[in-house]
C-alpha cells in the first residue's frame, strides 16, 4: 500500500483508532491473517515500497522471495543493475504478527549462491540464514523453505548471508515489520524506511561492491531525494517512523518539527523509562531504530541523515577545493580549449545546482545532479537520504499536499539588502 | 610542343601549363610526359623542352629571367603541394644540375656517333745535292671506325637514351620529393600549432594552480606538478617550432628559392587517409617494367654488348686505315695510288679490349640484376611499411582521437559535475591533442610511404593525395 492512496473512510477510522475493521498485514488482501490483528493499527507505509504478498495455509503464513537481478532507478534517468528480491532493491517488506507462524520460500535466480537472515529474529538457530554456518547455501536455481514462529513484534531485516559484501552492496535487503497483536501504543501513521549507501561510479551501471566506505549515493527505500516519497500525516497525529540500516555508514537521524523518543530497536520496545527526547538519533549499521512522536506543527519538515554529504548525490571527493579562488577571469581562455568551460564553485556549491537546473553542460552518464529538489522559495541543495514530514490540520488524502504555505508572519523575511545592517 | 624531327617521338611535355584538369591530374600529366619524351627523343632540347611550360632546361640569362618570374608568381600565389612541384621543377639547381649531365652525355653521343675524320698526310723530302724534292700527298681515314659507325652509334644512342631516362627519373623524384618536403613542412606547422594548443592549456593549468594556491586550497606538490607540466609542455611546443621551422627551410632549399627572403607561405591541409589504397600496379614484375631507373640500366646492359660485340667483330683487323695517296718526285713525275695500313695482332690481339668490353657487359648486367632486386625489396618494403602506415593512421585517427574527444566530453561533464577538478577536463585536452598529433603524424607517415611506393613502384597515380583532413581542433 502506498502513501499516494486516497484515504479512505475505514483508514481513516483506523488513522483515528477507533475503527474495528480487520486488516491485514500489508498488501496480502487476499488471505486473511493467521490470527486476528489489532483493530486499531494503521496500515504501514513502506516509503516508494510495498508488502509482500502471502497466502494462508494450514494456519501458516506463506511469503515467497525471488533473490534476482533486476533493474533498477534512483532517480529518473539513473538506473542501475541491482540484485533485489520480487523485482525490486530492497525487496517488498515482509508484515506479520507477533506469534505468526511463517513459512518463506525463497528462490535463487541470482548467478551465484545466497541465504536469507532473517536480521534480529529469535528463531531456531537452523532457520538463521548464516550459509555455511547454519545451513548449505541456495544455490542458483535452488528454493530453500524457512519456518519460524515469529515470537515478538517490532522492526526487523532480512538480507544475505552469503556473499554478503557483495550481496548486500548490490542491493539484497529488505524490512520484515511484526506488528503486535495488540498495539499498547497504538501510532495513526506508520513509516517504514531502509538506509542504504551505493558505490555506483559514475557512468557506470552496477554497484562496486568493493568499496568499503566512499560510497557516493545515499538512499531511503532505494531513492535518493527529492524522489523519496513524503511522510503525509495530520496535525495531532502520532507517528512512528521505522529506520532499518542495512548501509556501511551509521546515519543520525534528524527531525524538524517535532521532538521524538526512540521506542525500540531490533532487540524490541524500549522501557518507557529508558527513553527520552530527541530530534537526532544515530542509527547504527546492521540495526533499526523506531521512532514515536506526535505531529503538532503543521509544515513541512525535513527529515534527514545530519551528515550532510549524506543529503548530497554523487561528488567528487579528491577535487581540489574550489572555494574563495578566483578564476572566473580565465573561463575565456580556457573556453577556447574547452568549449563550455566555467569554473564553478569560488563563492561555495549552491550554484551547482543553478547550473545542473540550467543544463548549463551536457550530463556524465547515467549520474544523479550532488543537489536536486525544488521548494517553494528555491531549490534545495540537497539530494541523498532526505524527506519531508507534511503535516497538515487539514487532509482529503495521504497523496502529497503539496508545500506548506506559511501563515502570514510566521515565515522569516528579508529586511535590508545592506551588508551592513543594524538593527 | 616542339618537334623532335622523329614523328613517332613527338614530346607531349610542352604546354601542359594551364592546361585543364586537377592539380593531381596536371601533376601527373607533367611527370609522365617527362618520362615519354626521355624515352623517345633524339636530343636534349626535345627531351625536356626549353620552355615546356612546366619544366625549364635554363641553359642562359633569358631563360634564368623566364623561370625566376614564373618563380616568383608562384610563390606569390602561396605553395600548396602541386605548386611546390611546378617551383622545384623550375627552379631546383639539382635538376638543372641532372640536366647538364645529360648535355654531357649528348656530347658523349655525337663524339661516338660521328664517321671519323679523314687525314691528310703531306711530306717533302730534299734531295742531298739539292737536286730538288719529292713531295708525297696522301688522304686516308680509319676504314674499320668507319665500317664500325653505325654499330657505335647504336650503342651510343642506347648511351643517351639512358641518361635520358635518368634525367627524367630526376624530374619524377624531384616531383615526388617535393610533394615529400611540402607534406613534411604541413604537418611539422600543424604540429607545432597544436603543441602551443597544448602549452597553451599547460599555461592556463598552471595559472589556475596558482590561483588555487594563492587561497590556499593546492599544496605546493600538485602547484609544481603544474608548472613542471606547463614548462614541459611550453618547451615541446618550441621544439616544435623549431621543427616546423627547419621542415620549412627544407622545403624551401629543395625548391630551389631558399635565397629568397621571404618566408613560404604554405598552402594546404595534411590530406586525410583515403577510403583504401589503389590497386597497385606495382606488382614486382610491373614495377621492373615501369621504373626508369630499370629501364635505364636495360639499356646500360645493351649499350655495354654491343660494345662487345664491335670489339670482337674488330678483333682480327683492330685498324684499318685507307685512301689514297700521290707522289711527285724530284724530276716532276708524279704518280698515285691507293694506300692501306693494316695492324697486324702480332702481340696485342685485342685480347684486353675484348676482355674490358665483356666485363663491362656483365659489369653492366650484374648491375641491372642488383637494381631489380633493390626494386623488389624496395616495392615489398614499401607495400608492408603502407600497410603498417595504414594501420596506424586508422588508429589514431579512427579509433583514438574519437576516443580521447569522448573523453574531454566525460571528463567535461564530469568536472561540470564536480565529480572532478578544473584540471581534470584541462589534463584530457592535453591527451586529446596529443592524440591528434600522434594522428598527423600518422597520416603525414601514411602519405610519405605511399610516395615511397610510388618511387619503388614507378607507379605514380599512388602520389596523388587525398583532401584534407579536417583539423578538428579548431
Amino acid at each position: 500500500m502506498t502513501d499516494r492512496d486516497t484515504l479512505s473512510r475505514r483508514q481513516l477510522l483506523l488513522a483515528a483508532g477507533v475503527a474495528g475493521a480487520a486488516g491485514g498485514a500489508g498488501a496480502a488482501t487476499d488471505t486473511g491473517p493467521a490470527r486476528a490483528p489489532s483493530s486499531s493499527r494503521a496500515p504501514l507505509v513502506t516509503l516508494n515500497g510495498r508488502s509482500l504478498p502471502f497466502k494462508m495455509k494450514g494456519g501458516v503464513k506463506e511469503f515467497h522471495l525471488i533473490a534476482e537481478e533486476i533493474e533498477h532507478e534512483f532517480a529518473p534517468g539513473t538506473r542501475i543493475k541491482a540484485w533485489g528480491y520480487n523485482g525490486s532493491t530492497p525487496g517488498p517488506t515482509i508484515e506479520a504478527i507477533e506469534g505468526d507462524r511463517v513459512r518463506i520460500f525463497v528462490t535463487n535466480k541470482l548467478p551465484e549462491h545466497t541465504t536469507v537472515h532473517w536480521h534480529g529474529i529469535l528463531l531456531p538457530n537452523g532457520m538463521d540464514g548464516v550459509g555455511g554456518l547454519n545451513q548449505p547455501q541456495i544455490a542458483p536455481g535452488e528454493t530453500y523453505v524457512y519456518e519460524f514462529t515469529l515470537r515478538e513484534s517490532g522492526t526487523r531485516m532480512y538480507h544475505p548471508h552469503a556473499d554478503e559484501m557483495v550481496q548486500v552492496a548490490m542491493g539484497m535487503m529488505g524490512l520484515i515489520i511484526i506488528h503486535p497483536r495488540v498495539d499498547p501504543h497504538p501510532v495513526q501513521r506508520d513509516f517504514a524506511i531502509l538506509l542504504h549507501n551505493w558505490a555506483v561510479h559514475p557512468g557506470t551501471y552496477r554497484p562496486d561492491p568493493s568499496v568499503m566506505t566512499d560510497f557516493n549515493l545515499w538512499t531511503m527505500n532505494g531513492k535518493v531525494f527529492p524522489m523519496i516519497d513524503p511522510m503525509v500525516v495530520r496535525t495531532g497525529q502520532r507517528v512512528r517512523i521505522r529506520i532499518g540500516n542495512l548501509s556501511m555508514h551509521e546515519h543520525p537521524m534528524h527531525l524538524h518539527g517535532a521532538h521524538f523518543k526512540v521506542v525500540g530497536t531490533d532487540a524490541g520496545r524500549i522501557p518507557e523509562s529508558a527513553q527520552w527526547p530527541m530530534t537526532t538519533s544515530l542509527v547504527p549499521v546492521g540495526g533499526t531504530v523506531d521512532i514515536e512522536f506526535t505531529a503538532s506543527l503543521p509544515g513541512d519538515w525535513a527529515f534527514h541523515c545530519h551528515k550532510s554529504h549524506h543529503t548530497m548525490n554523487a561528488m567528487g571527493h579528491e577535487i581540489p577545493n574550489p572555494l574563495g579562488v578566483k578564476q572566473r577571469d580565465l573561463d575565456p581562455q580556457i573556453s577556447k580549449h574547452l568549449p563550455g568551460y566555467f569554473s564553478m564553485g569560488e563563492h561555495g556549491m549552491a550554484e551547482h545546482q543553478v547550473h545542473t537546473d540550467m543544463s548549463f553542460h551536457d550530463t556524465p552518464e547515467n549520474t544523479l545532479p550532488m543537489a536536486m529538489g525544488k521548494g517553494p522559495y528555491g531549490n534545495l541543495e540537497m539530494g541523498g537520504m532526505m524527506t519531508i514530514l507534511k503535516v497538515r490540520d487539514r487532509l482529503q488524502s495521504y497523496a502529497d499536499p503539496g508545500f506548506y504555505e506559511a501563515p502570514a508572519g510566521t515565515r522569516a523575511r528579508r529586511v535590508s539588502q545592506d551588508p551592513n545592517f543594524k538593527p | 610542343m616542339r618537334d623532335s624531327g622523329d614523328e613517332r617521338f613527338r614530346c607531349a611535355v610542352s604546354g601542359s601549363q594551364g592546361s585543364a584538369g586537377s592539380p593531381s591530374v596536371k601533376y601527373l600529366t607533367l611527370v609522365l610526359a617527362a618520362a615519354l619524351c626521355s624515352a623517345c627523343a633524339q636530343l636534349p632540347d626535345e627531351v625536356l623542352p626549353q620552355q615546356s611550360g612546366e619544366i625549364v632546361w635554363r641553359r642562359d640569362a633569358a631563360a634564368d629571367a623566364v623561370a625566376a618570374r614564373r618563380i616568383d608568381e608562384a610563390l606569390a600565389a602561396g605553395v600548396d603541394v602541386e605548386r611546390a612541384a611546378q617551383i622545384a621543377l623550375l627552379a631546383s639547381p639539382d635538376l638543372q644540375a641532372q640536366f647538364e649531365t645529360l648535355g654531357i652525355a649528348r656530347a658523349d653521343y655525337l663524339s661516338a656517333a660521328s664517321a671519323p675524320n679523314p687525314v691528310i698526310d703531306w711530306q717533302r723530302r730534299a734531295l742531298a745535292d739539292g737536286g730538288g724534292a719529292t713531295v708525297d700527298w696522301g688522304l686516308t681515314t680509319q676504314l674499320i671506325d668507319l665500317l664500325t659507325l653505325p654499330a657505335r652509334r647504336r650503342a651510343a644512342a642506347i648511351e643517351l637514351d639512358g641518361a635520358r631516362l635518368e634525367a627524367a627519373l630526376a624530374v619524377q623524384h624531384l616531383a615526388i620529393e617535393a610533394r615529400e618536403r611540402h607534406l613534411r613542412a604541413l604537418t611539422a606547422a600543424r604540429i607545432a600549432e597544436l603543441r602551443r594548443q597544448h602549452a597553451d592549456l599547460g599555461r592556463l593549468a598552471f595559472e589556475v594552480a596558482g590561483r588555487y594556491r594563492d587561497a590556499g586550497n593546492l599544496k605546493m606538490l600538485d602547484f609544481e606538478q603544474e608548472r613542471t607540466s606547463f614548462l614541459h609542455a611550453q618547451q615541446t611546443a618550441d621544439d616544435a617550432a623549431l621543427e616546423a621551422l627547419n621542415a620549412r627551410f627544407e622545403l624551401a632549399r629543395l625548391m630551389g628559392v631558399l635565397e629568397r627572403e621571404a618566408p613560404v607561405k604554405l598552402l594546404g591541409a595534411v590530406p586525410a587517409l583515403p577510403q583504401g589504397d589503389p590497386p597497385v600496379a606495382a606488382s614486382e614484375a610491373e614495377a621492373l617494367r615501369a621504373r626508369l631507373d630499370v629501364q635505364a640500366a636495360r639499356r646500360r646492359v645493351e649499350a655495354s654488348v654491343a660494345r662487345l660485340g664491335t670489339a670482337r667483330a674488330t678483333r682480327i683487323v683492330p685498324q684499318l686505315e685507307g685512301g689514297a695517296v700521290r707522289e711527285t718526285d724530284a724530276s716532276g713525275e708524279r704518280s698515285r695510288g691507293p694506300a692501306l695500313a693494316l695492324e697486324l695482332p702480332l702481340f696485342d690481339a685485342r685480347t684486353a679490349e675484348v676482355a674490358a668490353r665483356h666485363a663491362e657487359s656483365r659489369l653492366a648486367m650484374r648491375r641491372a640484376e642488383a637494381l631489380a632486386l633493390d626494386v623488389r625489396l624496395e616495392v615489398r618494403s614499401a607495400q608492408a611499411a603502407l600497410a603498417n602506415a595504414r594501420r596506424r593512421a586508422e588508429l589514431w585517427t579512427k579509433e583514438v582521437v574519437p576516443a580521447r574527444a569522448k573523453i574531454v566530453d566525460g571528463t567535461s561533464r564530469e568536472f561540470f559535475f564536480m565529480l572532478r577538478g578544473p584540471f581534470d577536463p584541462m589534463h584530457a585536452r592535453q591527451e586529446a591533442l596529443e592524440a591528434e598529433i600522434e594522428s598527423v603524424a600518422a597520416l603525414r607517415d601514411y602519405w610519405l610511404a605511399r610516395l615511397q611506393l610510388a618511387r619503388a613502384s614507378g607507379d605514380l597515380s599512388l602520389a596523388r593525395f587525398a583532401p584534407a583532413v579536417a583539423e578538428t581542433s579548431k
